[in-house]
């Protein structure tokens, strides 16, 4: 198995990097100030596509039997699911962060996972706004720009940088439950941040420059490599309250250490036990 | 303003942002070091460094030698003195040495060095730099904001369903203010597009001021984290106001400010009504 995916690490990195060259293309226009909402999402969506036919394309040339998984109603082929089997299965998210592509903030990143028997193997991470490459071999460590990395050691969210998706405020069903969640979290933490790309939230948890990052309602390509590199880095990744990660409901609470992550744990459940804000519509 | 001619405002801005460049290095020497040390000031979320020192001392020398005329309120100085700072008519250099400092020691690359000046209490000049992200900003009045060189503009968002906004969400830790802030934060946060969070005040105005964000609200900050930024933004097209709406006071800089006029009476509007909710149960 090592040197199969040994192989495989030899054979996408590449491609990680020219995938990462197609998203700084598309980043780097010279268009400004382009509407967030307007006809510029099909530029974006223009991108997404340029990346996840390269990537699917040069895979499927060399691997014709490799699986994806992806959102069936858009699969282009029989080698897309939304289901993991053992086969060796590729979760990518060809832009996270799109918000950021479009207004031109640098968390911007190509993420690659590579699931076998269910378990992530391979996880690499393309920033290139900020010039960084993400890698990790299951066993292997965890890398930045081939150096290595390692989540911080921080124990107390007293001392800690923690990342929160704050935009989720703007989702109506779940935002009594976030502002609940960032009341409690936020209290208690030296800084809440708040970048809105959860793909390069993992490696900055993994690299040590956050010390904890909580998610949930995700995709499986949102957290499969990110959640790889956090480990390889040291660091733990559970479900929110404290169970196993799931990849394909990436639910999750990363820090650099268990006692870390275990303070947020209780302070989430602590927020859920509150009465939801009364009467008032944002 | 009358009283200081172009030419030599012009050369207050160019010895401000040649030392503020030469802070460049000291900078990035800090940010790069696996481990950077550091102290927490009376608060539990307040850190500071050797290196803010070291960048306010190199700062207040160079900038008290080539213009003795001119006085500086600078933070760490401030720290010291524990002496409120007034604001005079003389020429005034409001130094942050590095703003942002907890990115700084975890090397996330929105930390900077940010030199704002007064004259007759008025902004004029407007420096922020952050090495690490590659982003030197500079504007002096009545001459645009730049970065790296190239004219910047705020974005034209009018509205705040299309807006992303900037925020502070940090500063929930503070017992004092806890309140205002949950309330604001639900409220410009499910009415926006989206929301960041920088962990940088100085940096999250030239991101306004950029277009990179649309709109940016904060209280109870200090001089030195706003003034400069201050200036960019309303050389690169921006508006900014005092939260409740007035004129801004770079001495107690509580703001709202955006893009554009029309979105930054929204962002004042919606904190207007956020502060009149009482009906909420998560204390």
């Amino acid at each position: 198995m090592l040197t199969e995916i040994e192989e495989l690490y030899n054979f996408i990195f590449p491609l990680a990097q020219r995938a990462g060259d197609i998203l700084i293309e598309g980043y780097n226009r010279t268009e400004k100030n382009v509407d967030i909402k307007g006809a510029f999402y099909d530029v974006v969506t223009d991108y997404d596509n340029k990346i996840e036919e390269f990537l699917m394309g040069e895979i499927l040339a060399k691997y014709p039997y490799h699986k994806f998984i992806g959102e069936e109603d858009t699969a282009k082929n029989n080698n897309v699911s939304k289901e993991l089997t053992d086969a060796p299965t590729w979760i990518i998210d060809p832009i996270d962060g799109t918000s950021n592509f479009i207004k031109q903030i640098p968390h911007v990143c190509v993420s690659i996972g590579l699931a076998i028997n269910k378990q992530i193997v391979l996880g690499i991470v393309n920033n290139p706004a900020q010039g960084k490459l993400y890698t990790a071999k299951l066993g292997q460590g965890a890398f930045c720009n081939g150096k290595p990395i390692h989540v911080s050691e921080c124990e107390s969210l007293r001392d800690a940088n923690v990342a929160y998706e704050v935009s989720l405020l703007h989702v109506h069903n779940v935002a009594n439950k976030h502002i609940k969640r960032i009341y409690h979290v936020g209290l208690h933490a030296r800084r809440l941040l708040a970048y809105s790309c959860v793909v390069d939230e993992l490696c900055m948890v993994a690299a040590g420059n956050l010390d904890a990052f909580y998610i949930e309602d995700m995709y499986p390509w949102d957290c499969a490599a990110g959640s790889l590199l956090v480990s390889e880095a040291g660091g733990v990744v559970t479900h929110p309250f404290g169970g196993p990660f799931d990849i394909m409901k990436p639910d999750l609470i990363c820090a650099g250490t268990e006692k870390l992550r275990k303070e947020i744990e209780n302070l989430l459940r602590k927020a859920d036990q509150e009465r939801s804000v009364g009467g008032t519509d944002p | 303003m009358s009283s200081t001619s172009e030419s030599k405002l012009q050369k207050y801005y160019e010895v401000a942002l040649d030392l503020v460049k030469q802070c460049g290095p000291l900078l990035m020497e800090g940010y790069k070091k696996p481990k950077t040390d550091f102290t927490v000031k009376k608060d539990f979320y307040d850190l500071v460094t050797v290196y803010d020192k070291q960048i306010e001392d190199f700062l207040t020398e160079g900038l008290l030698k080539a213009f003795p005329e001119s006085l500086i309120i600078g933070e760490e100085e401030s720290a010291t003195s524990k002496r409120d700072a007034e604001l005079t008519d003389a020429p005034t250099w409001i130094i942050d040495p590095i703003d942002g400092t907890t990115n700084f020691v975890h090397r996330i690359p929105h930390c900077c060095i940010s030199v704002g000046l007064t004259i007759n209490k008025e902004l004029v000049v407007g420096i922020i730099y952050n090495p690490p992200g590659n982003e030197l900003f500079s504007a002096w009045k009545g001459h645009g904001a730049y970065l790296n060189g190239q004219r910047i503009h705020t974005s034209k968002v009018t509205t705040i369903n299309q807006a992303v906004v900037a925020l502070e969400i940090s500063v929930i830790h503070a017992a004092a203010v806890r309140d205002k802030n949950i309330k604001r934060l639900y409220k410009l946060g499910s009415n926006a597009t989206a929301t960041r969070s920088f962990g940088s005040g100085a940096l999250a105005l030239c991101y306004v001021a950029t277009g990179q964000c649309d709109a940016y609200h904060v209280d109870d900050l200090q001089p030195w984290d706003i003034a400069a930024g201050a200036v960019i933004l309303t050389e690169a097209g921006g508006s900014i106001y005092h939260t409740k709406g007035g004129e801004f006071n770079v001495m107690k800089p509580d703001l709202a400010c955006a893009g554009t006029d029309e979105l930054a009476k929204s962002v004042i509007s919606l904190i207007a009504e956020a502060d009149q909710i009482t009906e909420y149960t998560f204390k």
